[in-house]
């Protein structure tokens, strides 16, 4: 039986409390019964309801079906019934055969997951072009009215932009919240949503701890700033540069839409899923997965959103390799990434994996997205030989040349101890997340297991 | 770098602090000639975005040599298997484990020399260093030894060595007091070894904790330092009050001359008080003055109790020191005799003071004191954990008395008692009578440390039982509450001790 590790399955709780009640319920003797068969994994639990409630999992595509009344997804039944499976290292009754209310369930779910394609009526030659002409002329309106809507959400932006600029950023702790707020308001009206979140961004900022927000509103400004020069001179730019514009300033491609586009690219792989960053914004949760592939070397940012704390359902687990289809958005230098074909999960490495051997040529490659793409920030990658150390006060990774890195303020402390337990302060190789001028490590690789530090 | 010229253009604004293009990179300077535009904003926008991207790509990382802090050692001992990390695993996940039940499994880990793997040392020590301090590091390894001094808060500051030698008077009493009752032969050679540099306060204090473990291997040294102590002319209040200190106990030594001797004089006064009805030979009146007993351990000249005289005040105060042995030996080992007799003086004084120091006589002594005593008449339960297991159950069970207050206090007295099937279901028959009692239905709702108490102390074999709800309940309220208050903890505290204890049984067997 394929199951989660504990790890992978507090990964899938929607919030804090779902994750309590879950481990609560991962005692046996709560259970009435719980079977699994490859595809299935199933259990009643006696609630506070007459009947006990009825708990079904899919192990090829993780989805579950509880016959509580919980709004929440998954519900502490199904992260309960999957503790249990995990602190039972998968050893649980076998049957092939599944009751009634399983098999109707999990057969409904197979065959919408391989549903073939609609039929689509036959129809004239002379109707489709007809109908084709129409839709095209539809999207092309609505793509000229959008264009104009951004075109005049920028031009004010940038009469704000320079006003920042000439007013100086020692007027902006006292804008206040509000001042950036309306901006990102009306860039959002304008359709250019990117380009709000970067507004937005300036209240992010700590202007009382130190002076270390001066810098980074200066970089927020310069961001800003090449997205409005390089919309001005958008058809100047090559197709893919364009695109990778657009998404920035907030052109939205809706997965379905992705999948549905025949000049992407696409790319079949073992994927390690190197690490999960999740941050709530707004009632909205991002989740952020980093992938790296193992054949091809690339590297994938798999971005998944819900609202109001609801769970994701998503194939892929931090810090095991996922063996999928992925397709890029259109970009230069492609990252963001879709899972277009799901195939399964193992959690090892099937071949040995090697990196880069030193900072200097990590900072290189970096340097060689950033050329391309002046928006790159964050650089996902494999290094070599790297362990931690601690000079004046501050952690650092110092590689084989003895050069060191400083590991990013976002890196907690019991993160760092977690590298020192595992590695005893040796050299090991590490999945990082480059941000230029500091570090954070994501996983340890170590023979063919992957350890996620997280 | 080129921040430091971009920065005070950007603070100011260019309105009052025009941007200097002379002091930026030179590719940026001819990129920025180049652009036709006298915008000062747009002139300043553009040579920030590229001076921050000319920095960002120019980073050069600092090479530094630093002094080696690996972990170089190698681990000697096993590391505990799948299960047991399975097992850790499930309390590092509880919000709220059972203490009992980790201390249980650190207890275990530690006897069989199992390590934890190196993947929880963090978790463990975050979890469960602030509650189990040193007791944690058998089981972390060399590794988590190693780790322990990048974290000060992993580090035990108040129960390690140097604090006798360094620690402030409170935190060296502390220390003392633990060691007196854990290890009290080494208690005694360390305050041997610092005696004569000890101020008499905590020479008094220390000896205070003598009280606990008392035994004939401490009398040598009590008659030394009461040679010592006689001998300073014009004492203090001081050493006054720790020459009693040493004498009272040396009364708890059975055998040495001078106790022998105060035991000779008890028998004189006792059947004054034992047998009143006998004609005993009268006491001189002039006894306690010249016994001098008083002045020895340092009884009050009054009592201050009502209906009790002064001389059975007297009389109770020496009990309460003298080893019981002294009392047997009396009444001709006839601890029935014993008890009857003791009990009829005056509210059952001398039976009371004589139970408090009954800790001191041998278990199957106090096991039949315990079967003949009056239970309402002195502290009986606090003998009880110095009897065998099989002892205590039986004395516990033939007590109707038990109550929640006792069981609690003999329970949590020593979590770490193995209970017997029988009287696991005997406990639940008391769990069973408090809620049915009408004032006491919510009663074990409060008791959270009872119930993991038990949850250690009970024997897995009653997890069977646990589902059907105990005969004295009988109204769905109470079938609820014992569901809620008794079911839910225990099942899953003996849930994990059956886990626990699969896993020991699997490793003898091995």
């Amino acid at each position: 039986m394929n199951y989660l590790t504990d790890e992978q399955v507090a990964q899938l709780a929607p919030d804090a409390s779902s994750l309590k009640a879950g481990r609560d319920l991962s005692h046996e003797p709560k259970w009435l019964n719980f079977q699994s068969n490859e595809r299935v994994l199933w259990g009643e639990v006696q609630g506070s309801g007459k009947n006990p409630y009825q708990t079904q999992i899919d192990l090829t595509n993780t989805a579950f079906k509880c016959s509580c009344p919980s709004r929440k997804f998954p519900c502490k039944h199904g992260l309960g019934l999957l503790f249990l499976v995990a602190k039972k290292n998968g050893e649980i009754p076998q049957i092939t055969e599944e009751p009634l209310w399983v098999s109707e369930w999990i057969n409904k779910r197979s065959a919408k997951v391989n549903k073939p394609e609609p039929e689509v009526e036959v129809e004239s030659l002379e109707t489709l072009s007809e109908q084709a002409e129409k839709q095209a002329q539809a999207k092309a309106k609505r793509q000229e009215e959008r264009y104009l809507k951004v075109q005049n959400g920028i031009a004010e932006l940038e009469l704000w932009l320079k006003d920042l600029a000439q007013a100086g950023l020692l007027a902006l702790p006292q804008k206040g919240y509000a001042y950036f707020e309306r901006m990102a308001a009306r860039l959002v009206d304008s359709q250019a949503t990117g380009l709000a979140g970067l507004a937005k961004a300036f209240n992010k900022l700590d202007y009382f701890k130190n002076d270390e927000w001066q810098k980074s509103a200066l970089e927020l400004m310069s961001k800003i700033y090449l997205l409005i020069e390089s919309f001005k001179h958008l058809e100047q730019l090559p197709p893919l540069i364009q695109e990778e514009v657009k998404s920035r300033i907030g052109w939205n491609i809706q997965t379905k839409d992705l999948l549905e586009r025949d000049d992407v690219e696409s790319l079949k792989d073992h994927w390690l899923v190197a690490g999960r960053q999740t941050t709530i914004e707004e009632d909205i949760t991002i989740q952020k997965n980093w992938l790296y592939g193992l054949k091809s070397k690339k590297n994938a940012l798999v971005l998944n959103f819900s609202f109001k704390g609801v769970g994701i359902e998503t194939p892929i687990l931090p810090g095991t390799i996922a063996h999928a289809n992925l397709i890029f958005y259109p970009s230069h230098t492609p990252l963001r990434a879709s899972i277009k074909n799901y195939i399964s999960t193992i959690d090892y490495l099937p071949e040995p994996i090697t990196g880069l051997n030193s900072w200097d040529e990590v900072h290189e490659k970096a340097v060689e997205v950033l050329a391309q793409n002046p928006w790159t920030d964050i650089f996902p990658i494999l290094i070599e030989q790297v362990h931690l150390v601690f000079n004046q006060g501050k952690y650092y990774l110092q590689d084989t040349t003895q050069t060191i890195v400083p590991l990013s303020s976002a890196v907690s402390q019991e993160q760092i101890w977690k590298l020192l337990a595992l590695t005893g302060g040796h050299s090991v190789s590490l999945m990082v997340l480059y941000h230029f001028d500091s570090v954070t490590p994501l996983g340890i690789i170590n023979n063919f297991a992957y350890h996620l530090l997280d | 770098m080129y921040w430091n010229h971009l920065k005070k253009t950007a603070l100011l604004g260019t309105a009052k602090m025009p941007l200097h293009l002379e002091l930026l990179p030179e590719p940026i300077q001819k990129t920025l000639v180049k652009t036709n535009t006298k915008d000062t904003e747009e002139i300043f926008l553009k040579a920030s975005a590229m001076t921050l991207l000319y920095e960002k790509a120019g980073v050069r990382h600092e090479k530094v040599v630093l002094p080696n802090q690996t972990f170089t050692e190698t681990e000697t001992l096993a590391y505990c298997s799948k299960n047991i990390h399975a097992i850790w695993q499930g309390f590092l996940n509880e919000a709220k484990p059972n203490e009992y039940l980790v201390a249980y499994l650190i207890q275990l880990c530690t006897q069989n020399q199992w390590i934890i793997r190196d993947n929880l040392i963090v978790p463990l020590l975050n979890k469960f260093f602030s509650r189990f301090k040193v007791k944690l590091y058998p089981i972390l390894g060399k590794r988590g030894l190693w780790l322990t001094q990048f974290n000060p808060n992993w580090q035990d500051t108040i129960l390690t060595d140097n604090v006798w030698t360094e620690g402030k008077p409170s935190a060296r009493k502390l220390y003392f007091s633990k060691l007196r009752k854990e290890k009290p032969q080494e208690a005694l050679a360390l305050l041997q070894a610092s005696w004569s540099s000890e101020t008499g306060r905590d020479r008094k204090d220390f000896l205070m904790e003598f009280f606990h473990n008392l035994s004939s291997h401490d009398l040598d040294f009590l008659e030394n330092i009461l040679v010592e102590l006689r001998q300073i002319k014009n004492p203090k209040t001081i050493i006054i009050e720790t020459i009693r200190i040493v004498n009272r106990l040396k009364l708890g030594i059975y055998g040495s001359d001078e106790t022998n001797q105060i035991a000779q004089y008890m028998a004189e006064v006792l059947p004054k008080y034992t047998e009143p009805n006998l004609i005993t030979k009268p006491v001189n009146s002039a006894f306690w003055e010249e016994t001098q007993i008083r002045d020895i351990i340092g009884i009050e000249s009054l009592s201050p109790y009502k209906r009790v005289s002064d001389e059975l005040y007297w009389l109770s105060e020496i009990l309460t020191f003298l080893h019981p042995q002294y009392i047997i030996d009396y009444f001709g080992h006839d601890m029935q005799t014993l008890t009857q007799k003791l009990v009829t003086t005056p509210d059952g004084l001398l039976l009371n003071v004589f139970a408090q120091n009954m800790k001191l006589a041998t278990p199957e002594q106090i096991y039949t004191f315990l079967s003949h005593c009056d239970y309402s008449k002195c502290p009986w339960l606090s003998l009880v954990p110095y009897l065998g297991v099989e002892q205590q159950e039986q004395i516990l069970m033939k007590s109707d008395a038990i109550d929640l207050v006792s069981l609690k206090e003999f329970v949590l007295s020593n979590p770490e008692q193995e209970f017997s099937v029988k009287f696991s279901n005997y406990v639940l028959s008391i769990l069973a009578s408090v809620i049915i009692h009408p004032q006491n239905h919510y009663a074990l709702s409060y008791e959270h440390d009872l119930m993991n108490a038990l949850g250690r102390c009970l024997s897995t074999k009653i997890l069977k039982y646990l589902d059907i709800p105990h005969e004295k309940l009988q109204t769905e309220i109470h079938k609820n509450l014992w569901t809620h208050y008794v079911v839910s903890p225990l099942k899953t505290s003996l849930y994990f001790k059956e886990m626990i204890q699969a896993e020991i049984g699997n490793s003898t067997v091995v």
